[in-house]
């Protein structure tokens, strides 16, 4: 029973590793299409540059704590900096639906493109947060990476419920995603919302990059992977629900880890893409669509 | 703006015979250029059709690309078959994959789309690049030289032979785009609820948009596959289906002559700038967002509106 449990444990905590990463990549998209019905193709590049900023800071000898507050406020900036000079202008002239999606993407590419310049897209290397010795018990090995992945996963959630549902600028959020015009004949200001929608999700995204990082050799272009799988995790928990996604997440993490764990890591890839599909054809709603929405809210 | 078939005819043969008669006066290293612009330029009229025309969204194109260049090339190499039987082979399997997935893809849309197709291009990127009996993995494959009756075919026969295609590509889209098919994928790019009203079939008209569209891509990429000296997975990753993008928006979405005006900047650009290669992302991300921010429309889109303007300035004064 212990072997099997020595074998068991870690590949289901690399699953909730995997899930809560896809999940906050997903809370982060969840997060800007609530405030503007926009999917921002840059969610990735977000989370790489937060590892940047981060491995840059900590190559000047900065500590841990520092390095991780230097990439929440890059990841804060580029947000900011992302809805300031493409979204909100993009928006406003309205030509062209493909207009914001390609803005996003160009955005994700200059930073692409800025950070391999300097790195020659070479990796970026990020020690283990607590050492590369896992915690054990009894015989079962716990990686502690993975530990304090799923447990900031835990934290950011109910933050981002505390805020969302308890306080004057979470309502105020959630107003701007339920109805545009009303919000704004209220006496909100949208673009301010807006704004704070592509800040929270920057921060969210760079701290799930630099909780990633550790555990991949991540370069300047890893960062679209990272989105893509955040991506489906959204549509495999539901479209426009935070904690859906959340889930989402968690489920594609165990599908990929069992796989890898268990038959090999050339499946487990392209069977994520497979969940897409089949997610898209069979339920297209997301499998927890309906997961804590306020009853005024279900449709 | 007006169609004027006699004189975007005449445009077509004197660009044509420009580059016709450029092998003469230039080396290897240009035709090989032009060759790369020819095909990208395949690649691009065909998710021209998809996205500027019928108003979808497809960030996979390379998927197609994909398929086109490993079809036509294992034929050859694994079953032995002759290039040219290879080739239309590669495009009618291309096509199959295509209509197999449009059933879950199409009924998407926006962003769902976007990315539905774009993971579409990454799961064919993988089968790609993992797959290592069939295609060889990161190793690759050699693509080997063509023989027709007997002869060995050089790099001069695939330029005309690829310009000939990319005309005869051209102008199919020239004719599509103005014919009754073209006015159906217009109207329902320009709004879907009317096009329904009026008796269009939508869901028919979108998959043959997305059909023409991979076609177009499987031969690309089955003439790609061809003229690459070696054929790995690494050219279809993610950076190829933006390329293609970045290519039909810098040239002017809903445009043929933008998809090629695109393909020709973008395919150059990094030719312009060998000296410093690192900067090649970061050069057309910014092309990217100059176009997107400044210049909507594209190239073609902003001569057009100068045109147009002029006209009008020159209307009102009575100076025609």
């Amino acid at each position: 029973m212990t072997e099997f449990l020595a074998g068991f444990v870690p590949i289901l905590l690399v699953g909730l590793t995997l899930g809560s990463l896809f999940g906050l990549v997903g809370l982060a998209y969840t997060i800007i299409i609530n405030a503007t019905q926009l999917v921002n193709f840059a969610q990735g590049d977000f989370a790489m540059v937060g590892v940047f900023f981060a491995w840059f800071a900590m190559s000047y000898g900065a500590p841990l704590w520092l390095a991780i507050m230097i990439a929440v406020i890059a990841g804060a900036l580029i947000g900011f900096l992302t809805e300031r000079m493409m979204v909100t202008p993009l928006m406003k002239r309205g030509d062209s639906a493909f207009g914001p999606i390609l803005g996003t993407m160009a955005v994700g590419m200059i930073a692409e493109g800025a950070v391999g310049y300097h790195t020659s897209f070479f990796w970026m290397p990020i020690n283990y947060f607590l050492g590369l010795e896992p915690w054990k018990v009894g015989m079962i090995p716990i990686d502690t990476q993975g530990t304090i992945t799923v447990l900031t996963t835990v934290v950011l959630v109910i933050g981002y419920w505390f805020v969302l549902n308890k306080t004057l600028p979470g309502l105020a959020l959630r107003a701007t995603g339920f109805n545009r015009t009303v919000t704004q004949l209220l006496g909100i200001q949208i673009t301010r919302m807006v704004s704070l929608a592509f800040i929270a999700s920057g921060v969210i995204a760079a701290v799930a990059g630099v909780l990633c990082a550790p555990l991949s050799a991540f370069t300047a272009l890893e960062g679209m992977p990272l989105a893509i799988n955040g991506f489906i995790a959204l549509i495999v928990g539901g479209w426009g629900n935070p904690y859906a996604a959340v889930l989402g997440g968690i489920v594609v993490g165990l599908i990929r880890a069992f796989l890898t764990g268990y038959f090999s890591s050339a499946h487990a890839e392209i069977a994520t893409f497979v969940i897409l599909i089949l997610a898209l054809t069979l339920k297209p709603d997301g499998i927890f669509a309906q997961l804590m929405v306020p009853k005024s809210e279900k449709a | 703006m007006l169609i004027n078939r006699k004189r975007d005819f005449a445009i077509l043969v004197g660009v044509v015979l420009i580059v016709m008669l450029t092998p003469i006066a230039v080396g290897e290293y240009y035709r090989y250029l032009i060759r790369l612009i020819c095909v990208y330029t395949l690649l691009a009229l065909g998710l021209n059709i998809f996205m500027g025309f019928a108003g979808q969204i497809n960030l996979g194109s390379a998927g197609f690309f994909c398929i086109g260049a490993y079809s036509a090339t294992l034929l050859v190499t694994k079953l032995g078959l002759n290039y040219f039987a290879a080739m239309p082979a590669a495009i009618f399997l291309t096509v199959i994959i295509a209509w197999g997935m449009s059933y879950p893809l199409l009924r998407l849309r926006g962003h769902a789309m976007a990315i539905g197709t774009l993971a579409f291009a990454m799961a064919i990127f993988l089968v790609a690049a993992r797959t290592h009996w069939l295609t060889g993995g990161e190793n690759g494959i050699v693509p080997p030289p063509v023989f027709l009756f007997g002869q060995q075919l050089g790099n001069m026969f695939f330029y005309y032979f690829i310009l000939a295609i990319t005309v005869a590509g051209f102008i199919f889209c020239y004719f599509l785009v103005n014919s009754r098919i073209g006015r159906a994928l217009k109207a329902i790019r320009d709004n879907e609820a009317g096009a329904e009203a009026v008796g269009i079939d939508i869901v028919h008209y979108k998959r043959f948009a997305w059909l023409i569209s991979a076609a177009f891509g499987g031969v690309a990429g089955s003439l790609f596959g061809q003229q690459s000296n070696f054929l790995g997975p690494e050219t279809f990753a993610l950076w190829t289906n933006i390329l293609a993008l970045v290519m039909i928006c810098v040239g002017g979405m809903g445009h043929n002559i933008g998809a090629v005006i695109g393909a020709a900047i973008m395919t150059t650009l990094p030719y312009l700038v060998q000296g410093v290669a690192g900067y090649v992302l970061l050069l057309q991300a910014i092309v990217l967002f100059f176009v997107l921010r400044f210049l909507p429309g594209g190239v073609v889109g902003t001569v057009q509106k100068i045109l147009s303007r002029r006209l009008q300035h020159r209307m009102k004064t009575g100076n025609l």
